[in-house]
């Protein structure tokens, strides 16, 4: 039965969806934050189109008070004024007309000469100055988007932060000649997007994701919205869009990158439909590729771009330690990862220098700087040359250079965050598929 | 009176009163009597009118919107006013007669009933505002 109160409070009864905090039923806002460019512009001429109008209306005025010649000595009349003032004002210049001036119309014609020049210039000098304001640009950048995504007659995807994640999302989305909507609040970025060469006619916006009205501008309250992404590489902000979406549209499928268990808790709270913490899904695949190696061969080229090979196997890594030399959050996620699995793993600070690998089986430089990786790993080929090397990439700069060094396994977070994004987007079967691969035993994946 | 005059609605207001005042001078008078309908009054009426409508542009609230429309009214009939006196005093070949004038003062007047609305809104508007 409905509950009677929630019917008073005016809002209408949303529908029951367990897993949402939502009470009542909220349109989205899509209200644009800034004033609409068509009343930017109105209020703006208003100045100019006044000072024309009446250096117009004064000198027609004046003119037909002027006396006339000894041969025509009537004025001339308010519309003949009107007629001379328009051609004159409008700096066309018919000359004398309907007959030649007299001496005082003659300076009162001089004089609406320099009114009106000084009128024009003003005008037009206002209107450009406007043409190049932030606010009016941004403003009229913004209607622009909105129109933009409300033509969208297809599904598509709101992607929201177009980083090193986002653009390979949106690079595997078009692959897959799906659409999307990108927003994120680095204007280079979106101009960036410009340049990259899209078949499709991206709509992008350089705005936050933490504004609901900017995400109803991009189409969440659209019928074809049909998943969310949030890419950025703020936990707080991806929170934000999650909730947002939670309570507005909280039928719509929700995908958000998240760094730390504080937040990724939360992000599950507002029942995300998958929250991707990249360091915990890397150690967990480590696990799983030391664990079940067939499993993890199965898994990757699932989720490997079309036409990659399957990727050779892993063995004997089980017995020996790990050494992991790693900063901040990725070595105590890998760390405790590899743990849980049974191994035995020596956790080191890359600021100590050096690691010593001489005995272990494996090591993971996933040190913040890719230089410092490239150094520490180097250094663990020379020392140790049957070790299994693990590297943390963190700039897409440094892949040539990485590549080339061959390690057994190149973490770049980033990557594996679109690489499971794109895979759940596109077809819930296929991800259950992988799932399912994941949680079956070794002997299964071998078949 | 406490607080920061709106300037904006003080220009505005001038000038619509203006607009109507200006109007019903050139109205008041026998219909068909050309020297009882100053041309001047007439060509002010239609300078200050598009004046007013130039002011409202832009504005996003309910009752600017409406005062918009009513200016605009006003101007285009004072405007085409404005034509029928040149066609009768330039173009007809009879001359600007009482006929010509009867049809130009009724289309001012009818002018001046929607100058009397801007008139009416802005008071409501001024009212509602000291109210708050």
């Amino acid at each position: 039965m409905a509950n009677l109160l929630q019917l008073l409070r005016g809002g209408t009864l949303a529908r029951a969806r367990p897993d949402s905090l939502r009470r009542v039923r909220v349109d989205v806002p899509a209200e644009p934050p800034g004033t609409d460019a068509v009343f930017l512009i109105l209020r703006r001429v208003r100045t100019p189109l006044v000072v024309l109008v009446s250096v117009f209306a004064v000198m027609t005025f004046g003119l037909s008070f002027m006396p006339g010649t000894e041969e025509n000595p009537d004025r001339l009349s308010v519309f003949d004024s009107f007629y001379v003032i328009s051609y004159t004002g409008l700096t066309i210049g018919y000359g004398e007309v309907p007959h030649a001036f007299s001496y005082p119309q003659r300076i009162w014609v001089t004089l609406t000469i320099y009114a009106s020049v000084v009128a024009w210039s003003y005008s037009i000098g206002a209107l450009l100055s406007l043409a190049q304001e932030q606010t009016f640009r941004r403003a009229l950048a913004l209607n622009r988007f909105t129109r933009k995504v409300r033509a969208i007659q297809e599904p598509f995807v709101l992607v929201v932060g177009y980083g090193q994640a986002g653009e390979a999302v949106c690079r595997a989305l078009e692959d897959q000649g799906r659409n999307f909507v990108v927003l994120d609040s680095d204007p280079e970025r979106i101009e960036h997007l410009a340049l990259d060469n899209y078949t499709t006619d991206v709509p992008a916006m350089a705005a936050s994701g933490r504004d609901p009205r900017i995400l109803g501008m991009a189409g969440l309250g659209h019928p074809n919205c049909e998943a969310v992404l949030a890419l950025t590489d703020n936990d707080e902000t991806n929170l934000s869009v999650v909730m947002t979406v939670n309570l507005l549209r909280p039928e719509l499928m929700v995908i958000a990158r998240c760094s730390d268990r504080e937040h990724a808790q939360q992000m599950h709270d507002f029942a995300a439909d998958v929250v991707i913490n990249p360091f915990d899904r890397y150690g967990a695949y480590l696990v799983m590729a030391l664990r079940r190696p067939s499993g993890f061969r199965l898994a990757s080229w699932l989720m490997s771009p079309r036409g990659s090979e399957l990727p050779h196997k892993l063995e004997h890594l089980t017995d020996g330690h790990w050494v992991v030399s790693a900063d901040g959050t990725f070595g105590f996620e890998v760390t405790r990862d590899l743990e849980s699995a049974g191994l035995d793993v020596v956790l080191v600070d890359p600021a100590d220098g050096r690691p010593d690998v001489s005995d272990a089986v494996g090591f993971i430089a996933g040190a913040e700087s890719d230089i410092v990786n490239m150094a520490m790993a180097a250094h663990a080929r020379i020392e140790n040359d049957n070790l299994f090397i693990a590297v943390r990439q963190n700039s897409a700069v440094n892949h040539a250079p990485l590549r080339a060094f061959d390690a057994d396994s190149v973490f770049v977070p980033t990557e594996l965050l679109a690489r499971e994004a794109v895979a759940r987007i596109t077809s819930p079967n296929y991800w259950s598929f992988i799932d399912h691969v994941l949680h079956e035993d070794d002997d299964w994946d071998a078949r | 009176m406490v607080g920061v005059v709106n300037r904006e609605k003080v220009v505005f207001g001038f000038f619509v009163l203006l607009a109507a005042t200006l109007n019903f001078g050139y109205v008041v008078g026998d219909i068909d009597n050309p020297r009882l309908h100053n041309v001047y009054e007439l060509y002010a009426a239609v300078a200050v009118n598009i004046i007013a409508t130039i002011l409202k542009f832009g504005d996003r609230t309910q009752i600017g919107a409406v005062q918009l429309a009513t200016s605009l009214v006003a101007s285009i009939q004072l405007i085409i006013a404005a034509l029928v006196w040149i066609w009768g005093s330039h173009v007809d070949a009879g001359g600007l007669t009482g006929e010509h004038m009867a049809s130009v003062v009724s289309i001012a007047a009818g002018a001046l009933l929607a100058n009397f609305v801007s008139v009416i809104l802005l008071i409501m508007e001024t009212v509602s505002y000291r109210r708050r």
